[in-house]
């Protein structure tokens, strides 16, 4: 009977990449979780201007500050905006803005953090370029990041360009130092090396052969970082210095419904709040299965868990088995 | 049983025990007394969570919220208008602002640190004669040669008082004469209906000339440095501690020549929030909570510890239309930007009706206003205009508004929607408290949602201010020659009938043109805690501590 039970658990038409992937989720359910997270506040977003029962950005005041019900099921806010119709949109704006500035700086900060790393044993003006470059990143993360993102924004203009650029400006640092780190090691390599005896160009070499090979801690750190911008970006909206209303954006939510509470309107700030402490949580939940599959070590001891989950799935079975 | 060494000391059990219920009971009533005290002292303390503590004493230079609110308590002005009952809130007094053709000035005036007061039959001298005995809050005595210096200050420092002096067509130091010691004239060279009234205003406080002049020296002849942190005038209170950010705090005066405060003590605690402040006084840590958000006044009605009083007020909430601005030159587009303002909504969602609609270009509590000419929603008539001005499609542009002031977002939110309705399309300018003022004083903005009051209680003063091209915040660069010969005519006319013929027309022609958007007359709030009596209200829209007594 058992023998018979113990394959209908397991679809005996699921391929091997499936029956992978779901090995994998088994062993690491957060790591689906995170997936589907990030999948549906995508999805609604994408699909926000069917999805959404109301215009996210035309005031109803005669529907003002409702609490949740079937018709507003996050409630309204203080000019009668659907606060769930605006939850859907919002993504639309902070992941636009946290993918791009997160991007921009993974990319600036990759290709710098290379070349630093490439060059650092170098004598002369690369070694003086690459200290210069290094002491001034060394500066940049002195700044509180908010601050210095808070005064770009001052000093730029209020849009969402700006806000990309803040993020991508207060991000640059972090890849660059990841990249450089890793361009240190790999500069060593006996591939390396080859390549200059070959006489291949030093930005060849780089682009080439030393950045693929360095990437994957960068991988790992976007997932995460994106989740960070997300919550950077909000914080700046929350204090007025991020995207301008109406658009909207999870923390300019927050910020408009927070005065509500002391009230007793809580709906139109605690869901934008819910939501975008989801999202984040979700993209740190990708993050770290990037890290996971981007580290050989790591993979071996998901290879390995997954393996013994097996065993211990089997084990009962045989045992019954024997006991018949 | 008594012991040895009890007896040896004269001590039994008994005895021991009554001397120390006698010392118990001692302590208790010392402890009741304190108590007491404590007590008393609380209830002769008045607390106040304002958005910020005052940022200088000196009102030439500070008009900050926090000095605005301390300012009546800090110094005096040579006249004040009688107290009468509110209307609407019988609780609460304020100032009576009608006109009485039999009275001097044509005003219901009470001397303050003027005694007597009075005018010359062709407008052109009016005479005070001091009160005598007057201390300030340094001991010195109220003389003319205070009243005199501090118009002289004003002529001489030129920044807020250049505008006080200019409005009563007062061109020189010498026009203000000392006539005795405690006797000051004004000369004028051409009649003006509004001395007195300006002589009632926070904006003319008198100073302590003796000790800003023995404390500024050479160096700084006007005091202003002293000014800075200290004040010096006869209102009565003194100020004894300031740190700003955090608190000021205020003493009643046992030398004020005046009835003494109740209030014995004041503390201003800064707490930017709204909110926080609006919990404080919920929990019974401050009397009054300032400038809280519509909504948060409303939720006072069911609190047993708290209330509010809300009464009409000389506040001004208005669209300032850049009239030298395309589209905004033509007058149809202004017109159609003013059909379309949701007037119900707006008093209702954003002021939960703490407001009433603008009927008139001046606030609506003042003589002479003219509430015949008033905007009502009318989409339609709204499309028409902008079709006849070329513009039925449509247009963009930006509206900026203050990010310190809570209604402001709501309201821009709600009409960005109503104007949508005509083809209006706004992009919201959201620019922080710091640098909003100075946007609104450089004109330059197409469209500029705005809270304002003036402060003396006169048409001719509010119509100058706001749309005589001359003065510097016709925000709206408004200009019509018309209006600026009918303001400045009655600006020297003492006859209120020539008066208020010609700010009728001035108040017609400036609707009808529209460099507005006639948003609102926002009423003056006041959260207090129930026990808190004496709420007065004024025109400049502050408090005066020495109005609060408990119940």
């Amino acid at each position: 009977m058992d023998a018979q039970e113990g394959p209908q658990r397991t679809p005996p038409d699921r391929n091997p990449w499936h029956q992978t992937l779901w090995s994998i989720v088994q062993a690491r359910p957060r790591f689906a979780i995170g997936y589907i997270i990030v999948a549906l506040v995508m999805i609604g977003a994408i699909f926000a201007p069917v999805l959404a029962p109301y215009n996210p950005v035309s005031a109803n005041p005669q529907s003002a500050l409702l609490s949740p019900s079937a018709a507003h099921w996050f409630g309204t806010d203080a000019v009668g905006m659907d606060v769930f119709s605006r939850c859907l949109y919002a993504p639309r704006i902070d992941l636009t803005i946290a993918v791009s500035g997160t991007l921009i700086s993974a990319v600036i900060g990759s290709l710098i953090g290379a070349w630093v790393g490439f060059h650092g044993r170098s004598k002369g003006v690369r070694q003086g370029i690459g200290f210069v470059i290094m002491r001034a990143a060394d500066v940049l993360q002195a700044f509180p990041v908010f601050v210095l993102a808070i005064a770009l924004v001052a000093s730029l203009g209020q849009s969402i360009q700006t806000v990309v650029i803040a993020i991508a400006f207060v991000n640059i640092p972090i890849y660059l130092r990841l990249m450089r780190s890793q361009v240190i090691s790999i500069r060593e390599m006996k591939f390396v090396e080859a390549a200059e005896v070959a006489g291949v160009s030093h930005s060849k070499i780089i682009l080439r052969h030393v950045i693929p090979n360095a990437m994957a801690p960068t991988l790992a750190q976007l997932s995460i970082n994106i989740g960070w911008s997300v919550i950077m970006t909000a914080g700046l909206s929350f204090i007025g210095a991020g995207v301008r209303a109406p658009t909207p954006e999870w923390g300019s939510m927050i910020a408009a419904g927070f005065q509500n509470i002391v009230t007793g309107q809580w709906s139109p700030s605690v869901f934008p709040g819910v939501v975008l402490a989801i999202t984040v949580f979700g993209f740190s939940l990708v993050g770290a299965s990037v890290e996971t599959f981007a580290d050989p070590a790591k993979v071996r001891r998901l290879v390995a868990d997954i393996a013994a989950r097996k065993r211990r799935a089997s084990a009962p079975r045989a045992a019954l088995g024997r006991g018949q | 049983m008594t012991s040895s060494n009890d007896r040896a000391s004269g001590m039994t059990r008994r005895g021991f025990i009554q001397t120390a219920g006698a010392a118990g009971v001692a302590t208790a009533a010392l402890d009741i007394g304190g108590a007491t005290e404590a007590s008393a002292a609380r209830a002769n303390t008045l607390v106040i969570a304002s958005p910020s503590t005052p940022q200088g004493m000196d009102m030439e230079f500070d008009v900050s919220l926090g000095f605005v609110d301390c300012l009546g308590a800090l110094y005096d002005d040579l006249l004040a208008y009688e107290k009468i009952p509110d209307p609407k809130s019988p609780d609460v007094l304020r100032e009576n602002l009608g006109l009485y053709p039999d009275r001097p000035g044509g005003l219901a005036l009470q001397g303050r640190l003027a005694e007597s007061w009075g005018v010359s039959g062709d407008g052109l001298k009016a005479t005070f004669k001091l009160r005598e005995g007057v201390k300030s809050n340094w001991g010195n005595t109220l003389s003319a040669t205070d009243v005199k210096w501090t118009w002289d200050r004003k002529f001489a420092e030129k920044v807020q008082g250049a505008f006080n002096t200019s409005v009563l067509g007062l061109t020189s130091p010498d026009q203000i004469k000392i006539e005795g010691d405690n006797v000051i004239s004004f000369n004028f060279e051409k009649p003006t209906p509004i001395l007195f009234r300006q002589q009632v205003s926070p904006a003319n406080p008198i100073f302590d000339s003796t000790k800003l002049k023995e404390v500024g020296g050479t160096d700084d002849p006007w005091g202003t440095k002293f000014l800075q942190n200290d004040s010096a005038g006869f209102g009565p209170y003194r100020l004894k501690q300031i740190v700003r950010g955090q608190q000021a705090i205020f003493t009643a005066r046992d030398d004020y020549y005046g009835a003494k405060p109740f209030m014995k003590n004041v503390i201003m605690k800064e707490v930017p929030n709204s909110a926080s402040r609006l919990s404080l006084l919920q929990g019974g840590a401050v009397d009054i909570a300032q400038f809280l958000e519509p909504r948060e006044y409303i939720s006072l009605k069911n609190s047993k510890k708290a209330t509010f009083d809300a009464v009409d007020a000389s506040y001004l909430m208005w669209l300032s239309i850049n009239c030298t601005t395309k589209p905004f030159d033509d007058v149809r587009v202004r017109q159609a930007m003013n059909y379309v303002i949701p007037y119900k909504d707006i008093i209702e969602t954003v002021y939960y009706g703490l407001a009433t609609p603008m009927t008139a270009p001046m606030p609506h509590i003042y003589p002479m206003a003219d509430n015949s000419y008033a905007y009502e929603e009318n989409v339609d008539k709204a499309k028409q205009l902008l079709a006849s001005a070329g513009l039925k499609a449509g247009f963009t542009t930006t509206l900026s508004y203050n990010a310190g002031d809570p209604t402001h977002e709501p309201i821009a939110l709600i009409y960005q929607t109503a104007l949508a309705k005509i083809g209006i399309k706004i992009v919201l300018d959201k620019l922080p408290a710091g640098v909003f003022y100075d946007y609104v004083a450089k004109r330059s903005k197409p469209l500029i949602l705005y809270l304002d009051s003036p402060w003396t209680s006169d048409a001719g003063y509010a119509l100058e201010l706001y749309f005589d091209s001359r003065s510097y915040i016709d925000y709206s660069n408004y200009t019509n020659a018309k209006v600026n010969d009918l303001i400045r005519t009655a600006l020297v006319t003492l006859d209120d009938v020539d008066r208020k013929k010609n700010f009728t027309e001035v108040q017609k022609i400036v609707m009808n043109e529209a460099p507005w958007g006639f948003f609102t007359y926002p009423q003056y709030c006041l959260a207090r805690a129930q026990d808190l009596k004496g709420f007065t209200y004024y025109t400049a829209n502050n408090l005066r501590f020495q109005d609060f007594y408990r119940a």
